[in-house]
């Protein structure tokens, strides 16, 4: 576990890997929750004052990242057809900001 | 001539397909695809193979197989190619204009809920490397999976609030824990010393099927008496009532009530039921399947001496559980299952490692994200019953609307059938109620016992909402449930009754 405190620019890019990451599954209900649950992770993080609380928020951050790519690549092997409610084409373009 | 081909192949495998079963329905399955100047051909080619199929051993059924293709291909299929197209379109096979398969979107949490992929992570390298046996004492494959395992059980402990991780006993499910539990308990404190006064179980009439079950049987084996609790019509038990019981049969051993029903939702007043039950020095057993992992649970601030949970309830994988046994005070049962003395003693057989992790995470990630999934939960269960009943009349909500679980909502559409209903909505994954009476037109017994009558538990549907649940399927099934409820109704001559201002209580029906 890594206790170093985030810059803003490091934090910002882990946002953003997580939110490739995101994309990549191509499970409907798992790819929209991995991007939503870091908006809402990071919105709710924003104002973490406690340096010890934000460095964890940082390390778990990072060790969701390492899971949702692996888990990302793995999913995006074994496809299923696509849900009744989905209307994009597949995730590329996916737009994470909708809910 | 590359699809005509692979056509062909498909009508070989068919014609193995009947062989194997014996019955001539791969050629019944291959005249329909084909169409009918092909029919007369195939089939007795086929049939001849299929008939000399039965009664040649499995290596030689390869070469007649391969006969079989060569022959269909060489007997002119590929000319057939149009018809073969034409008859596919007919019979509704899959054509290039049609629109590709969809699958239903899944609102079922309670009959069980998709594995997390943190769980998954958590699973692979067991399930690949770190195999193990976790009761292996003497080289390092065993010690790092016992240590895996045993990092599981911390945190199922961690999440129901028990104070040793030595408490939890794993299972194959929620259902073993529950036999476990109320039957060892029973035998344990009656067993077969006949000077000592046959036990007594008290549980209520909506628990789940295998905590009835398993009470049925101790009482068919005269091993104990059993008392099933009515509930009130908001689905919750009656602590006057339980204290009454409690009172009255002094030779009480156990009171199992389940922490969240699984049809209607309702939460238990467990710290309640918990105080009773120590007052009266019994144990208390709860099936907690629904609840861990969803509601916060405390085994020690709500005295609960024995809880089950289930591992696929909670995003984790199916085919593993867990019994919390209390160690101060000592709970002591008669196991289920003999053998090595694994678990205490209380579960022997080797502990599926890989499920446990998995298990374990699942139950990692519950405890992180219990306030956020609730409230977003919650949030998605309103919008769900606010779209419906702002657009439908006469829908009724079962169980209590405060005391409960708002990712389990069950919805009555008066003056609709509930199955027809279902089979209406063939794009939405959801019940009538729990797996096992969905399967019976027997109206559901949870329903009934919350006092609703037939026609209200007839048309039925449960709604089970889970962590990833979206707004967008949501809005989806207010959308589909109220077009297809507003159109059954509108085929049904008793909805058609009610709108004239038509009692359908007071109207005699004539007996045929």
């Amino acid at each position: 576990m890594t206790t170093t405190l985030p810059t803003r620019a490091q934090a910002l890019e882990l946002y953003r890997a997580l939110l490739r990451s995101a994309r990549q599954f191509s499970n409907y209900n798992f790819r929209n929750y991995v991007a939503r649950r870091a908006t809402d992770a990071f919105r709710a993080n924003q104002t973490l004052s406690d340096s010890a609380a934000r460095a964890a928020a940082y390390a778990n951050g990072l060790a969701e990242l390492g899971v949702a790519r692996r888990q990302g690549a793995i999913d995006a092997m074994y496809r299923s057809e696509r849900l009744v409610v989905e209307k994009t084409s597949r995730p590329s373009g996916y737009n994470v900001y909708r809910e | 001539m590359y699809g005509a081909g692979g056509r062909a192949v498909e009508v070989g495998r068919q014609a193995v397909v009947g062989a194997r079963t014996g019955l001539g329905l791969g050629v019944r399955r291959t005249a329909v695809n084909m169409g009918p100047s092909l029919t007369a051909r195939s089939a007795s080619s086929l049939s001849l193979s299929t008939l000399s199929l039965l009664s040649l051993p499995a290596s030689s059924c390869l070469l007649r197989v391969s006969l079989a293709e060569s022959s269909l291909s060489s007997k002119g299929i590929v000319k057939e190619k149009g018809k073969v197209r034409g008859m596919a379109s007919v019979t509704g096979a899959a054509n290039e204009g049609e629109k590709k398969p969809t699958r239903p979107i899944y609102l079922d949490a309670q009959a069980t809920t998709p594995l997390d992929p943190r769980v998954l992570d958590a699973m692979l390298p067991l399930m690949t490397w770190e195999y193990g046996n976790p009761h292996s004492r003497t080289h390092q494959y065993g010690w790092e999976t016992e240590a895996k395992v045993e990092e599981a059980r911390e945190h199922i402990a961690t999440l129901i609030g028990a104070s040793d991780s030595k408490e939890i006993i794993f299972t194959s499910g929620a259902t073993e824990s529950n036999n476990t539990a109320i039957k060892g308990v029973a035998r344990f404190y009656g067993g077969s010393d006949s000077t000592k006064p046959r036990p007594h179980v008290i549980t209520t009439q909506t628990e789940h099927k295998c905590v009835l079950d398993s009470c049925r049987v101790l009482q068919a084996e005269g091993a104990a008496d059993v008392t099933y609790l009515p509930v009130g019509t908001n689905g919750l038990v009656d602590l006057a009532q339980l204290d009454a019981t409690l009172a009255a049969n002094p030779h009480t051993v156990l009171v199992s009530i389940m922490a969240v029903n699984n049809e209607i939702g309702v939460v238990q007043p467990l710290a309640a039921i918990g105080a009773l039950c120590r007052k009266y020095k019994v144990f208390f057993h709860t099936d907690a399947a629904q609840a861990v992992g969803k509601i916060a649970i405390d085994v020690n601030a709500m005295h609960i001496d024995l809880l089950s949970v289930s591992g696929h309830k909670l995003y984790g994988p199916r085919g593993v559980g867990a019994l919390f046994v209390r160690r101060r005070p000592r709970v002591r049962l008669e196991p289920l299952i003999n053998g090595g003395g694994q678990e205490r003693g209380l579960r022997s057989g080797t502990v599926p490692a890989g499920l446990v992790v998995g298990f374990g995470e699942a139950a990692r990630v519950a405890k992180a994200e219990m306030a956020y999934d609730h409230a977003r939960i919650s949030q998605l269960s309103a919008r769900l019953v606010g779209g419906i009943t702002a657009r439908l009349s006469h829908v009724i909500r079962n169980g209590d609307p405060v005391q409960t679980y708002p990712g389990c909502v069950n919805l009555s559409f008066a003056y609709v059938e509930g199955e027809s209903l279902l089979m209406a909505l063939k794009d939405i994954a959801l019940s009538s109620g729990s797996a096992c009476t969905s399967a019976s037109l027997e109206p559901s017994y949870v329903l009934r016992a919350i006092g609703a009558d037939d026609e209200t538990a007839h048309s039925s549907i449960r709604f089970g909402i889970g962590r990833f649940t979206t707004v967008d399927e949501i809005d989806f099934v207010i959308d589909r449930v109220v077009d297809r409820v507003t159109r059954l109704r509108e085929m049904s001559p008793l909805w058609e009754m009610v709108q004239e201002g038509i009692d359908l209580k007071s109207i005699e029906w004539s007996q045929h």
